[in-house]
């Protein structure tokens, strides 16, 4: 009988070994690279909830501005104060469930104008003057915006809003509107020490009213709205005036940052001081100009701290 | 009685053996070279693979921090932290990663494999960290951001 010996086999054994670590160590790679492949395909933008978060506050609290601004209401700034805090609150709220916490608050408050000529009628101001300022010594604009009434407006073009900077003599930005066949055009011409730049946008008005948005740059009908990229909002200005203010016929608004005294035009409590219940014509309403609001968003991904200027419709800079 | 040397009675067993082994042995080894550099290869694009999907998160959250650096229309945050707990290690090896102006350099010895994440970003980024949980802050006195271990 054959003698039993143990070693026999060995190599068969160690080989089979060794192909199968080479095949566990092939699986746990392939394994590996399906992982990868599964991270890489999902949502990564840590960045994205806090801008979602700073750019929901902004919009309300831009919305509360304007809205409440147009109130004439003499306390809008503390409502306004207000109503950031509840929306400081709402919106916690909502972040909350998405496992982050917020703090909206109020850094700053810049005080300024509305002007506003809220029934349709010639740009005169309330003396009939056809040329004037509104006001002077203006730190910043925002939200200049026409409602054009096509069909009295002139096709002449005469009327038109100066941007003047009145310091250097010369440079001033006109904003000319009329009516032009069929279409509502406006021309730009900027004037500086190096000549005249002339640049024009238009818009069909289809016999309806037309709303030209000057520091937005752009027109929008009932049926389209067309942008003027060519456009430029001037840097330095001080004085706002009308020209040739009986060929515009409409409405119109903007909010200047600028002190009561540097006003040329009526406040409205002026008005209503010498006994006019329902004053029509240009006038200014105090108003809060921006607004710079502390924002703070905490998750786990992002920490994030920042103030943020809320002025809605201001040109860019 | 036959010689012994002419005597070839009975050798077919031990030579059978022997091509047997010979051959098993041969199969053996060319199964196992195979095995060996097909996982090579694998491992080699597997960590490729890795290192350049790590890459892309940390670009991400770069880019991210970057647009939330901005954001702030009155200038830059006063605080600005971003978190990601990327992988130690690769399939094989640990890893490093470098951040300069304008890529993301990854490098990891065994396999020898670096792999280059371009980057787009308006602050100045710098940073060189190991594998593992990171975090990308804003260093407000030099207005650039940077990439630190967590």
């Amino acid at each position: 009988m054959a003698e039993i010996r143990r070693d026999r086999g060995q190599l068969i054994l160690v080989a089979g070994l060794v192909l199968a670590v080479l095949f566990v160590s092939l699986a746990l790679l392939v394994n590996t690279a399906i992982y990868t492949e599964n991270i890489a395909t999902r949502g990564n933008a840590p960045g994205a909830s806090a801008l979602e978060y700073q750019g929901a506050a902004v919009t309300t609290v831009g919305g509360l501005i304007d809205a409440q601004n147009d109130d004439e209401d003499a306390n809008a700034r503390d409502v306004i104060d207000d109503g950031i805090s509840s929306t400081g609150e709402r919106l916690d709220d909502q972040f909350a469930r998405r496992g982050a916490t917020t703090e909206l608050g109020i850094n700053e408050t810049t005080d300024g104008f509305l002007i506003v000529q809220r029934d349709s009628g010639n740009f005169t101001n309330r003396d009939g003057d056809t040329d004037y300022t509104h006001v002077d010594d203006v730190q910043a604009t925002r939200n200049f915006v026409f409602e054009i009434d096509q069909a009295s407006t002139s096709s002449n073009p005469d009327f038109h809003a100066v941007l003047n900077d009145t310091n250097s003599g010369t440079n001033e930005s006109r904003y000319y509107i009329y009516e032009d066949g069929g279409n509502i055009t406006v021309r730009l011409e900027i004037e500086d020490t190096g000549g005249v730049e002339q640049m024009e946008c238009s818009i069909q008005h289809n016999a309806e009213n037309v709303t030209v948005d000057l520091t937005e740059a752009e027109l929008e009908s009932n049926q389209e709205t067309v942008l003027c990229r060519d456009f430029e909002w001037p840097e330095e200005y001080d004085a706002i005036e009308y020209r040739n203010a009986d060929d515009g016929f409409g409405t119109y608004r903007f909010t200047v940052d600028a002190d009561e005294s540097n006003l040329v035009i009526d406040t409205l409590d002026d008005l209503l001081g010498l006994g006019l219940t329902d004053p029509d014509g240009p006038y200014a309403i105090k108003a809060v100009y921006d607004v710079t609001l502390d924002i703070r968003y905490d998750s786990p991904a992002v920490s994030y701290e920042t103030t943020v200027r809320v002025a809605p419709g201001e040109p860019d800079a | 009685m036959r010689e012994l040397r002419i005597d070839d009675r009975g050798v077919t067993i031990p030579v059978g053996y022997v091509i047997t082994l010979a051959i098993a042995a041969v199969l053996f080894s060319v199964l196992i070279a195979a095995g060996g550099s097909v996982l090579d290869r694998e491992a080699e694009s597997t960590v490729e693979n890795e290192l350049e999907i790590i890459g892309q998160e940390v670009a991400a959250d770069l880019a991210a921090a970057d647009r939330l650096a901005r954001a702030g229309e009155s200038g830059r945050p006063d605080e600005l932290v971003i978190r990601n707990e990327i992988p130690q290690r690769t399939a094989s090896a640990e890893y490093r990663l470098n951040v300069t102006g304008d890529e993301i350099r990854l490098e990891t010895n065994d396999p020898d494999v670096t792999v280059t994440i371009p980057l787009r970003t308006t602050l100045d980024v710098r940073g060189s960290v190991d594998g593992g949980p990171i975090r990308i802050v804003y260093d407000p006195s030099a207005d650039e951001l940077e990439v630190v271990s967590a």
